[in-house]
């Protein structure tokens, strides 16, 4: 992992410590180190099964932990009750309480909180307007919208005012579109707000917009945490950068040399600076990753011997977006890269061979 | 977390088991082993090695299986029709085919021989239209209308688990049979028969439970020669007082209802997994209005059919050859009898009213925290255990009673003759449909739900008070209604721990229809209609209940 998470000059708010939690032989948290500052928007991503669901639980006081501290600004939560911790949750699914209407459900932590039936009032009638929902409490959960279901659920965990909001893969069971337009939505209102939030994805997209720093989590541990834009540019390694959409990722043996580096990879041989490499894995195993904006198509008749080219054959074509994204055969691998639709389609016709020219100082060596 | 609270009402319902339940049947089985000796197989190599067991015992798996398959043949086109139409008076027709079910085996008798009886409605009709000089129809007394009489009893529970599958089945996976070129029958054969085949299992295995100890309709309607292992034990026990084989005959039957019940537990559970909560069309698109209305019409017929011995008991009860008749009615709420068994009709109607009550105020928290001990678990031994929660369904009301009677027979426990024995029965009999009915929704419940709701600042038996209760709320007055039910209809174990003092309507109308004479007759069928009509209040409940038809056990 990558402590780099010290940063930003703000005040510690929430801080996990070494949490640990097995079940049975499988660990499911594995160590497990973050400081999280009041109002900042944290992501956790990772595939489905490396415990973030678990770690949030944790949090959150409904999972007991085997190991390590959780405390809220220097006050550790230990023996504290979920009920007690004043804490939100917004669950996988958006379950909303199905014998409630909105209003009840809003209203649900107000009433816990025994708070006065004028407050509740107001308080309900605040979040729906700030939800978009003014004037529907009196609406049956059953009947209401996806979107408009996550909006309720958003409201319902913000109305208690919570110290800290923890969000399960809320979008998960929308479709894309509505996706998209909702966490632009759920941001803007965190922010409003200015409540703390843990946002748990495994949509790097959703992930990068939504947070102010992004946990890249695998096998119950964080191997990266960062800014949206230094994960971006910087992922550590080939797991992070496959996750995060890269198509171009192939393995690499690293050989020094006394002002470059060689790396043997299976689409060809790359001389780079040695500043390009890790000091970590010198001289070993590592991952080439070769980003789109580094491979440029040679037209045929302009070959230069100067320039390092591969040539691959098209194998597949798809028009999305306003780009071609091509498959090119590449010796025994699969080269994708996606080039503007003004491109010369003769030249992209399937079967063509292709000649690319891969900039050896935009391509990223990364751990294994 | 309070892991201490919700594990001590987890284990209530094992506590209670061990005590009224378990403890019973070990008592049973030392009894039964008194009688080999010193090897404990010895008893049941006895009864194994005796023709005259033997017999009974095939009589009893075989009229069973005959039972089972005769109500699914019945049960499963009607279950069709109640699954894809909407019709009114849907949930009345499908609330009146539970009656039977709750019905004590002595009304149904006497629904037969009101209907099938020498002067009874269909015979005294035939007779007259044909000018026949024998009624037509003879049929009391023998294997025939045991089997017929099951199928009145178990068509519900056929058409209700199945028609629920149906209804839940995805409409898109037939259309898409269908796109892909599968006719209407390859389709139902090849799509929706496969989907449907673990609810129709289930619902087999449980009317073949209840036929396998079957006990009041053999004893009554079967005649003498046909008796099944229940009646064996209850004649045994009552009558010739041999206790150790009773309970060998005992122990047997519920180590076959054991495996029974566990393989339910298991056909359960992957029903709800393989079926769930899918999206459904409302109604079959039907241009084809002729074909809906035979197929309404032939249902409701045959729902006529089955309740046809209930129907000729109120006409019999209201109708005589000199037209309208309300004295046997009017005679119940008059203390004209004097005889050496009489008890007051009044007296049995508030006993049978005050041991419902209390059966649903016991069986209600048992079901529930039973359903609680069994339903958030995911471990491999899930399934016996639900098959041992489930047990005292399969064990029947007179081994129970007769466990009762061999155990708590001393001072300080000695229950006999108390009213506590009897709703003890009674609620070992009706937790277990509580526990069915709450079980699956239950566990298709969110568990974030809770979750949530512990976040928002909910204790947990806030967590319970304010979001399992009220999403169970439904199953619960189904529930409720249902013990009520069954209670009010209970009959094995009412006979076999009976006391003047403790008498309830089954009882007594079987202490009126052992009598002579027309006027005991009279006083049956009278307190029988009654009896229904308390049933059919109670079913009355459920329906309006059913705001999803989400309860089913």
């Amino acid at each position: 992992m990558t402590p780099d998470d010290r940063d930003q000059n703000l005040e510690p708010f929430l801080e996990i410590t070494n949490i640990s939690k097995r079940y049975g032989d499988k660990t499911a948290v594995d160590q497990v180190n973050i400081h999280i500052h009041r109002g900042e928007i944290i992501s956790l991503l990772g595939p489905s099964g490396c415990g973030k669901s678990t770690l949030l639980k944790i949090i959150a006081g409904l999972e007991e932990f085997d190991s390590g501290t959780v405390s809220l600004t220097n006050q550790s939560l230990e023996g504290v009750a979920p009920e007690d911790r004043n804490f939100g949750l917004m669950p996988q699914d958006l379950v909303l309480f199905p014998h409630l209407n909105v209003w009840d459900n809003i209203a649900f932590g107000l009433r816990m909180q025994r708070q006065s039936q004028i407050n509740i009032q107001s308080r309900v009638n605040d979040l729906l307007t700030l939800v978009g929902l003014p004037d529907q409490g009196e609406r049956n959960v059953q009947e209401l919208s996806g979107g408009e279901q996550q909006r309720v659920a958003l409201a319902r965990s913000l109305a208690p005012e919570p110290k800290l909001l923890m969000l399960d893969e809320p979008m998960g069971a929308l479709d894309r579109r509505l996706r998209e337009d909702l966490y632009l939505h759920v941001k803007a209102i965190l922010k409003e707000v200015g409540v703390t939030a843990i946002y748990v994805t495994h949509d790097h997209d959703e992930a990068f917009a939504v947070s102010d720093r992004a946990v890249v989590m695998q096998n119950g541990k964080f191997i990266q945490i960062g800014t949206p834009e230094k994960l971006y540019t910087t992922p550590s390694n080939a797991f992070i950068a496959n996750f995060l959409g890269f198509r171009n990722i192939f393995p690499a043996t690293i050989t020094s040399q006394p002002h470059s580096s060689n790396l043997k990879t299976p689409i060809g041989i790359f001389e780079v600076a040695p500043n390009q490499v890790p000091r970590a894995f010198e001289e070993n195993e590592a991952t080439l990753l070769v980003p789109n904006q580094s491979i440029t198509i040679q037209n045929a008749d302009k070959l230069t011997t100067a320039t390092k080219t591969i040539s691959g054959v098209i194998e597949s074509k798809i028009f999305q977006q306003g780009y071609y994204r091509i498959q090119v055969k590449v010796r025994t691998e699969t080269l994708h890269l996606s080039v503007p639709m003004t491109t010369d389609s003769v030249q992209l016709a399937l079967g063509n061979t292709l000649n690319l020219e891969i900039d050896p100082t935009k391509i990223m060596v990364l751990a294994k | 977390m309070k892991p201490t609270l919700s594990g001590a009402v987890k284990a209530l319902p094992f506590a209670f088991l061990s005590v009224l339940f378990a403890y019973p049947l070990i008592m049973i089985l030392v009894k039964s082993l008194t009688h080999g000796g010193s090897n404990p197989i010895e008893p049941f190599g006895i009864l194994l090695s005796d023709s005259f067991y033997l017999q009974r015992i095939w009589f009893t798996f075989w009229q069973a299986a005959v039972s089972t398959i005769l109500t699914l043949a019945v049960g499963l086109p009607s279950a069709f029709v109640f699954a894809k139409y909407q019709f009114p008076g849907k949930r009345l027709l499908l609330s009146l085919t539970t009656i039977p079910f709750v019905m004590p085996p002595i009304v149904m008798a006497l629904g037969f021989i009101a209907l099938i009886g020498p002067s009874g409605v269909l015979n005294a009709f035939l007779s007259s239209t044909f000018e026949l000089e024998r009624p037509p129809i003879g049929i009391l007394n023998t294997v025939a209308v045991v089997l017929i009489a099951h199928v009145v009893y178990e068509f519900t529970i056929v058409v209700r688990i199945v028609s629920t599958a149906w209804e839940r089945l995805d409409y898109r996976l037939q259309e898409s049979a269908r796109v892909l070129g599968a006719g209407p029958w390859a389709t139902f054969r090849l799509v929706t028969l496969p989907l449907l085949f673990p609810s129709i299992i289930a619902a087999a295995t449980l009317v073949f439970m209840f036929t396998f100890t079957s006990f009041g309709v053999v004893l009554i309607l079967g005649g003498s020669q046909n008796s099944t292992i229940e009646v064996t034990i209850y004649t045994l026990t009552a009558q010739l007082f041999q206790l150790p084989l009773a309970a060998t005959l005992a122990i047997f039957q519920t180590l076959m209802t054991f495996l029974i019940m566990t393989s339910y537990a298991w056909l359960q559970e992957t029903k709800i997994v393989q079926i769930g909560f899918q999206p459904h069309q409302k109604e079959e698109r039907s241009n084809e209005e002729k074909r809906r209305r035979l197929f309404l019409g032939s249902n409701m017929i045959l729902v006529l059919i089955i309740l046809s011995p209930m129907l000729a008991l109120i006409a019999k009860t209201f109708i005589d050859e000199n037209g309208l008749n309300f004295t046997y009615i009017m005679s119940i709420f008059s203390n004209t009898q004097n005889s050496f068994f009489f008890v007051s009709p009044l007296k049995a109607i508030m006993n049978s009213v005050i041991f419902a009550i209390a059966t649903v105020t016991l069986s209600i928290p048992l079901g529930l925290a039973s359903a609680y001990a069994i339903g958030q678990r995911r471990v491999w031994w899930k399934n016996p255990l639900d098959g041992l929660l489930m047990l005292p369904l399969g064990v029947s009301a007179v081994t129970l009673s007769f466990g009762f009677l061999v155990t708590f027979n001393r001072a300080p426990f000695d229950l006999r003759g108390t009213w506590a024995i009897i709703v003890l029965a009674h609620v070992l009999i009706a937790y277990p449909f509580i526990l069915r009915i709450l079980l699956p929704a239950l566990r298709a419940m969110n568990p974030a739900l809770r979750d949530t709701a512990r976040v928002l600042g909910a204790s947990p038996a806030q967590v319970f008070r304010k979001i399992d209760l009220p999403i169970l709320s439904g199953g619960l007055v189904i529930g409720a209604s249902f013990a009520f039910a069954i209670s009010l209809g209970e009959f094995g174990a009412s006979l076999l721990l009976n006391r003047p003092e403790l008498t309830t309507i089954p009882v007594v109308i079987f202490r009126f229809f052992g009598q002579p004479g027309q006027e005991n007759l009279g006083q049956a069928l009278a307190m029988s209609t009654l009896l229904m009509g308390m049933c059919a209040i109670s079913f009355f409940v459920i329906e309006r209940t059913r705001g999803e038809d989400r309860w089913t056990f």
